[in-house]
């Protein structure tokens, strides 16, 4: 009965939030398991690439410019490569960095946060300034600038991107901790002697996981975007011939168009669109079951 | 006052700043403790009574100020203590329950957890042996320690009051300061929580400043009682001594007020008008403009705290006539 319960959805939100969630499943559980199995799928294709990709997705494999067809789902491109291979290899690169730049931004942003919140004064001011003036600029902008700093490899990109969203945790910590240091749960840590480490660590950090889970899901989508426009702008991380959405749907887009070549735009832009979605949808799902939940408690 | 108080305060003041100015919410109290005692401090919201227990442990917000006034515990002053020895005293040797149990526990953190947590924040140990210790503490309060596992959602109020309680006790400590520690939990569970202090006491050889505004729980809990008003302690006085013969104005009028559950009962005695604003205080005796026998020595002398008899303070002019019929 107990293990059946934390195998459930339920289950598992419950034991994120710690509050009861009650039947039935709500919109919420919904755009959760959605997202869900949307971002599993995703990633377990880009995982089992080699295995699951008909083709090498950089040389050729038939003919130019075929639309789909049994042999090749999703058609070729001009140098005859499949593109149904290339969009399986493709995820790789957008996945890796999305992932990797948030948990970046995870890393820099919530200890920030989790101090300044806590400290407040000078050192807060000063802090709270200089994300804010990060956070002004638009991170597409931002990480143009960067991306033409560095240069655009992997590394580069990611921490480009890994940049932009260190306000976004900085500040949704912050706030959180600003409120749970004046909960009474935290004074009374205080008065059975505890240690400031052991107040931010072990009382306040817990209770922001819940909004960082929702801004961690977010910001993925939202650097998932942001490295398709770099790819799109031609600032992207990737050498041709390695295979990635954004750097095929720039490359293409304008035969797309003027050819009627569809499918070599089309799948490209669906399958960014349907990661953000993904995540979007996770973290929206998140947002809103435990949101009210928290206010509850 | 005697040579074996545990705990004594004198002269304390405590100031916050606010938008509107400075906030004097405790004036110059002075109060002793000693071993094995209860002592209740009565007053109503705003007059100063958390704010005691706050300044004690030496955490108050970050407004707020100990401006004068020292409290000793064994002969330290716990004002010119460091942060680090203050963490020490904390919990070890005077702790805390408070007024709220719904919201003084971690609501994600397991019991158990949390009284690991305050163990290990002072002794060393291991986590099991800590555990162990919890474990006993909850049975010895009569609370089954397989609760030690549940989170604080899944108690009820009376129950997580005890656990509170057990954090504030697990690590032996001299003096527990208790800020309205039944408040929103029904009167048969009021009762158990007081019984459980009062055997503490006696089991423990610990020292409690209870803290409330209900005279009938600081009458039954207390050896003595202290009632403040307006950040001033007005009077202090053994509990029988106090109920028997209030001297001050407002402790008659404190006690009028209990309702009586009798038949010929009819009316409930009120004192009249509110608690001062402590930006701007009344010049004079700060309960005069309620004061149904104030005379005008009253609005321009402060009265000082004067032993009437043996032990039993008061801070009137008038003590001792009758204010409220």
């Amino acid at each position: 009965m107990n293990s059946d319960k934390k195998l459930s959805l339920h289950g598992m939100l419950q034991a994120i939030s710690r509050v009861k969630i009650r039947r039935p499943i709500t919109e919420e559980e919904w755009f959760i398991t959605i997202g869900g199995s949307i971002i599993f799928l995703i990633f377990m294709m880009a995982l089992l690439a080699p295995f699951i990709s008909p083709y090498d997705p950089t040389i050729k494999t038939g003919a130019s410019y075929q639309p789909p067809s049994w042999e090749h789902l999703m058609g070729t491109d001009k140098f005859g490569r499949d593109m149904f291979s290339r969009i399986i290899w493709g995820g790789r690169i957008p996945l890796v960095i999305g992932l990797v730049a948030t948990i970046f931004s995870f890393a820099i942003g919530v200890p920030l946060g989790l101090l300044s919140g806590y400290f407040g004064g000078n050192f807060d001011r000063i802090l709270s300034l200089v994300m804010d003036s990060i956070y002004s600029f638009p991170g597409l902008v931002l990480a143009i600038a960067l991306a033409a700093l560095l240069g655009s490899s992997v590394v580069n990109i990611t921490v480009a991107i890994a940049v932009i969203y260190v306000p976004t945790f900085f500040r949704v910590v912050r706030g959180q901790v600003l409120s749970i240091k004046e909960e009474l749960y935290v004074t009374a840590a205080i008065s059975i002697g505890a240690k400031r480490r052991t107040i931010i660590a072990r009382y306040i950090f817990p209770n922001t996981i819940p909004s960082i889970a929702i801004v961690f899901s977010l910001s993925i989508a939202d650097a998932i975007l942001t490295e398709a426009g770099l790819s799109f702008l031609g600032l992207g991380p990737v050498v041709p011939p390695v295979p990635d959405w954004a750097y095929d749907l720039q490359k293409w887009y304008g035969l797309a168009v003027s050819q009627g070549y569809w499918w070599l735009a089309f799948w490209p832009g669906f399958f960014i669109m349907l990661t953000v979605l993904g995540y979007s949808l996770f973290g929206e799902g998140l947002n809103e079951m435990l949101n009210p939940m928290l206010r509850e408690v | 006052m005697t040579n074996q108080e545990l705990l004594s305060i004198k002269n304390l003041s405590v100031v916050y700043n606010t938008t509107r100015g400075r906030l004097i919410a405790i004036d110059n109290f002075s109060l002793g403790l000693s071993e094995g005692e209860i002592i209740s401090v009565v007053g109503e919201s705003g007059s100063g009574k958390s704010t005691l227990g706050y300044a004690i442990l030496r955490i108050l917000p970050p407004n707020g100020k100990i401006v004068n006034g020292e409290i000793h515990f064994n002969g330290i002053n716990i004002i010119q203590l460091s942060e680090k020895e203050l963490r020490e005293l904390r919990g070890k040797k005077i702790s805390m329950i408070f007024q709220d149990p719904m919201t003084s526990l971690d609501p994600l953190m397991r019991i158990g957890d949390q009284i690991v947590e305050t163990i290990l924040e002072h002794e060393k140990m291991d986590k099991e042996e800590a555990w162990n210790i919890g474990a006993n503490l909850l049975e010895s309060l009569g609370i089954d320690s397989e609760r030690m596992y549940d989170f604080p959602h899944q108690l009820s109020g009376g129950m997580r009051q005890r656990i509170v309680i057990a954090l504030a006790i697990v690590l032996n400590p001299k003096v527990v300061i208790a800020d309205e520690p039944t408040t929103g939990l029904d009167v048969i569970v009021q009762y158990q929580i007081l019984d459980l202090l009062k055997r503490l006491r006696d089991e423990r050889k610990i020292s409690i400043i209870f803290i409330t505004h209900d005279l009938g729980l600081a009458y039954d809990i207390s050896d003595r009682i202290a009632v403040m008003y307006a950040g001033k302690l007005v009077e202090l006085a053994e509990k029988n001594k106090l109920f028997d013969r209030p001297l001050h104005p407002y402790t008659q009028g404190l006690l009028k007020s209990i309702p009586e559950l009798s038949i010929d009962s009819k009316n409930l005695v009120s004192i009249p008008g509110y608690p001062p604003d402590m930006v701007t205080p009344p010049r004079g005796c700060r309960f005069h403009p309620r004061c149904p026998i104030a005379m005008s020595l009253c609005r321009q002398k402060e009265p000082k705290l004067i032993e009437v008899e043996k032990n039993h303070y008061v801070r009137c002019f008038r003590s001792g006539e009758v204010a409220f019929k």
